[in-house]
């Protein structure tokens, strides 16, 4: 139990590195952001909903990781992010696109598409392995109150039978 | 204090996350001043240009290009080249080559 909330601790510290880092840049150096989006071989329709639905899902996904009662959420969340990218740079590496241009953050630009994909993957598996040990802790924590309150009804009710035998002496 | 450092535990490391790097992205050279590869000349720097202006050439007023003139001349060849393929750019056919004609 312990271990396991150790490594739920090291995946969001790994996980909010990623995603504190990359909204930022996204937002600090918008236009080159918003450039490098439009640029990528998709509609621009859907090129002008993904620059302000992605910085905003991983601004999401962060404060969701930061916050306790949220984190499964937030790891759910980053799970389906990094499953959208590493699956976009699975079909580039396939050869769907002749040339696609790289619209990454500075933490990651100086990768190929290559790296980038195994570096995707890696964030993808921490995600999902995240989220089933968060949600083993959740239910663990549930099932514990469960024993509590079930333990306290019982004394609850010991106590009235209890009672009812002395009304009845 | 200690208390309250343990249960925001995560906060704290979000808000160092962010602050480390806001602080590295600001040593990041500015993408505005990079163009196709090429660095753009930074006007501050007073090696990169000779800022001397022409005699005779003020704003509003028609400078007199005489093509013996060294200025003059440069200006036209680099008109005449397109900066994209260095090569000259194709004869354009005159639209009047009359003075006084009109052409429809």
């Amino acid at each position: 139990m312990k271990t396991k909330r150790y490594i739920v601790t090291l995946i969001s510290i790994a996980l909010l590195l990623l995603w504190i880092p990359a909204s930022l840049d996204k937002l600090v150096y918008f236009q080159a952001f918003k450039t490098g989006i439009l640029r990528q071989p998709f509609s621009d329709a859907l090129g002008q909903i993904l620059i302000y639905t992605l910085p905003l899902l991983e601004i999401i996904a962060a404060i969701c990781i930061v916050s306790g009662r949220f984190r499964l959420v937030g790891f759910g969340l980053s799970s389906l992010l990094m499953a959208a990218f590493t699956g976009y740079i699975g079909i580039a590496l396939l050869g769907a696109w002749e040339k696609l241009p790289c619209g990454c953050g500075s933490v990651i630009s100086g990768m190929n598409w290559t790296q980038h994909f195994w570096f995707n993957l890696f964030f993808l598996a921490s995600s999902i392995w995240g989220y089933y040990l968060q949600r083993g802790l959740h239910r663990n924590s549930d099932s514990g109150l469960v024993a509590v309150e079930g333990l306290s009804a019982k004394r609850q009710h010991t106590n009235i039978f209890t009672n009812i035998l002395n009304f009845i002496r | 204090m200690k208390k309250f450092i343990i249960k925001n535990a995560m906060a704290l490391v979000a808000l160092a996350i962010a602050t480390g790097s806001y602080t590295l992205m600001s040593f990041k050279p500015a993408l505005e001043t990079q163009e196709f590869g090429r660095e753009i000349p930074n006007p501050s720097q007073p090696d990169q240009f000779n800022w001397v202006p022409l005699e005779g050439l003020e704003e509003g007023v028609d400078y007199d290009c005489n093509a013996s003139d060294e200025i003059c001349k440069e200006a036209f060849e680099s008109h005449q080249i397109d900066p994209l393929t260095n090569a000259p750019y194709p004869n354009e056919t005159p639209v009047s080559s009359t003075p006084g004609s009109f052409d429809m």
